[in-house]
């Protein structure tokens, strides 16, 4: 045992024992604990995971040293399946992988160690791998939470395993149904619920004066609400048939001629809208000269 | 002939085993958190929405972790064990199971990891330099 070891091991051993992930809690003072960078900051969580299986695997406690040897194999190892994974993804012309990709990835490690089925292993099915079947096992035996509850974000926005997995296609394991509009980057938070802006919307509608709307809600009527429309047209008190645009009262024709001697009779603008053009149904500047004419005469005689 | 429908049903129950263990991992708690390995996977270029894959890779290095930390433990058994009965007793009451070194690099030799550490340590960094060199 090299000196190393040896006052490694009497610093643990004058403490009173622990357990594992304590230890490392413990001794801040001995060895740099606060995370500096982002990667340090994972690489911390990452100890206190592998600090935590090492402890289910039956340690007690652990050399520091050799905590963060193992570590740093362990996300070299995470790493290392993930970037095969990836590797098999795009070489298949894809950027997300899928189960498959994934179960390369796994076989490309384990086979140092070597796993039942590996020597037919590109041959035979790909779902039936003795190394998934091990990861299977081991799944089922050991269970051993984090040490802190973590509230796991809904990425895939569905949280029914039912409602996930067809039993019959596995091959869309990345394919499920996401709430999110693909267009949408993973990063951004859900939308809020429906709820709270359909309500608020439904306020602002109300609060509106005059009939006036959103330009949003004007789409929305134009598009399908037919109805909308009508009920306008019956609020308003016309009478309405067929649904159409018709205005209620048949407006009277109104023409106009405005010719050039339309200056000298400026003065007689009242007395053209009192007697000639009140009540008539049209009214035509050509036709009034002569009345305009004789109400000039009638109107000199009096002087 | 025969065989195509034995291999077929065989290969349907695989299937529905793999589907069902893909369904237990929605519910499952991987000891590695998600987040953590979903920065990893992140970082290495492996881009996929799935949860369940997700933690089919936690699993995965979980696993492997297991077992290397098991085989070190193994050897750290089998090192105490050679140790006479007297000496032994007296470890017995402290607790005997640390996760060192030296088993550490034995267990991820079989692994294809070769860890060496420094035969030893010098006290300070400066304790070999020269003096000169040391003040600076």
């Amino acid at each position: 045992m090299n000196p190393m070891q040896k006052s490694n091991n009497t610093k643990a051993k004058s403490k009173a024992p622990r357990r594992t992930k304590d230890r490392k809690k413990r001794d801040p003072g001995v060895d740099v604990q606060v995370a500096e960078t982002p990667s340090d900051f994972s690489f911390t969580i990452a100890k206190t995971a592998v600090a935590q299986i090492c402890q289910s695997v039956g340690y007690k406690r652990s050399e520091y040293n050799a905590l963060e040897i193992l570590t740093n194999v362990a996300t070299k190892y995470l790493q290392s399946i993930a970037s095969s994974a990836a590797t098999y993804a795009n070489n298949s012309n894809r950027t997300d992988a899928n189960l498959f990709d994934l179960i390369n990835g796994i076989h490309d490690l384990c086979s140092i160690q070597g796993f039942s089925g590996g020597s037919v292993m590109h041959k035979s099915n790909l779902l039936s791998s003795g190394a998934l079947k091990e990861i299977v096992d081991f799944a089922k035996t050991s269970k051993v939470p984090f040490a802190k509850p973590n509230q796991y974000k809904n990425v895939s926005g569905n949280r029914n395993p039912e409602a996930d997995i067809d039993s019959g296609t596995l091959t869309s394991a990345s394919q499920e149904p996401k709430v999110q509009g693909f267009h949408i980057p993973r990063w951004l938070p859900d939308f809020p619920k429906e709820l709270f802006y359909k309500n608020c919307d439904k306020v602002l509608v109300k609060e509106r004066k005059c009939g006036e709307k959103l330009w949003e809600h004007s789409l929305d009527d134009c598009c399908g609400n037919v109805e909308g429309n009508r009920d306008i047209l019956e609020i308003n008190g016309k009478e309405e048939k067929e649904g159409r645009m018709e205005l209620g009262k048949k407006r009277s024709r109104v023409k106009f001629k405005i010719g050039e001697k339309k200056e000298k009779h400026i003065e007689l603008g009242v007395n053209m809208l009192n007697g000639v053009c009140k009540g008539r149904k049209r009214i035509s500047w050509a036709n009034n000269k002569i009345d305009l004419a004789q109400v000039n005469k009638d109107a000199i005689g009096k002087s | 002939m025969n065989h195509n429908p034995q291999s077929s049903e065989g290969r349907h129950d695989d299937d529905v085993a793999l589907s069902d263990f893909l369904a237990s991992l929605m519910d499952y708690t991987p000891t590695i958190p998600d987040e953590l390995v979903e920065h990893y996977l992140a970082k290495s270029g492996f881009q996929c929405p799935d949860v369940r894959l997700t933690r089919l890779v936690a699993v995965a290095t979980q696993k492997f972790v297991a077992e290397v930390a098991g085989n070190a433990l193994q050897h750290c058994k089998a090192r105490q064990a050679t140790i006479p009965k007297d000496k032994r007793d007296k470890q017995q009451k402290e607790k005997r199971l640390v996760l060192t070194m030296e088993d550490l690099s034995k267990a991820l030799r079989e692994y294809g990891v070769n860890v060496k550490h420094q035969e030893y340590f010098a006290d300070s960094p400066s304790a070999g330099m020269d003096p000169v060199t040391g003040d600076e």
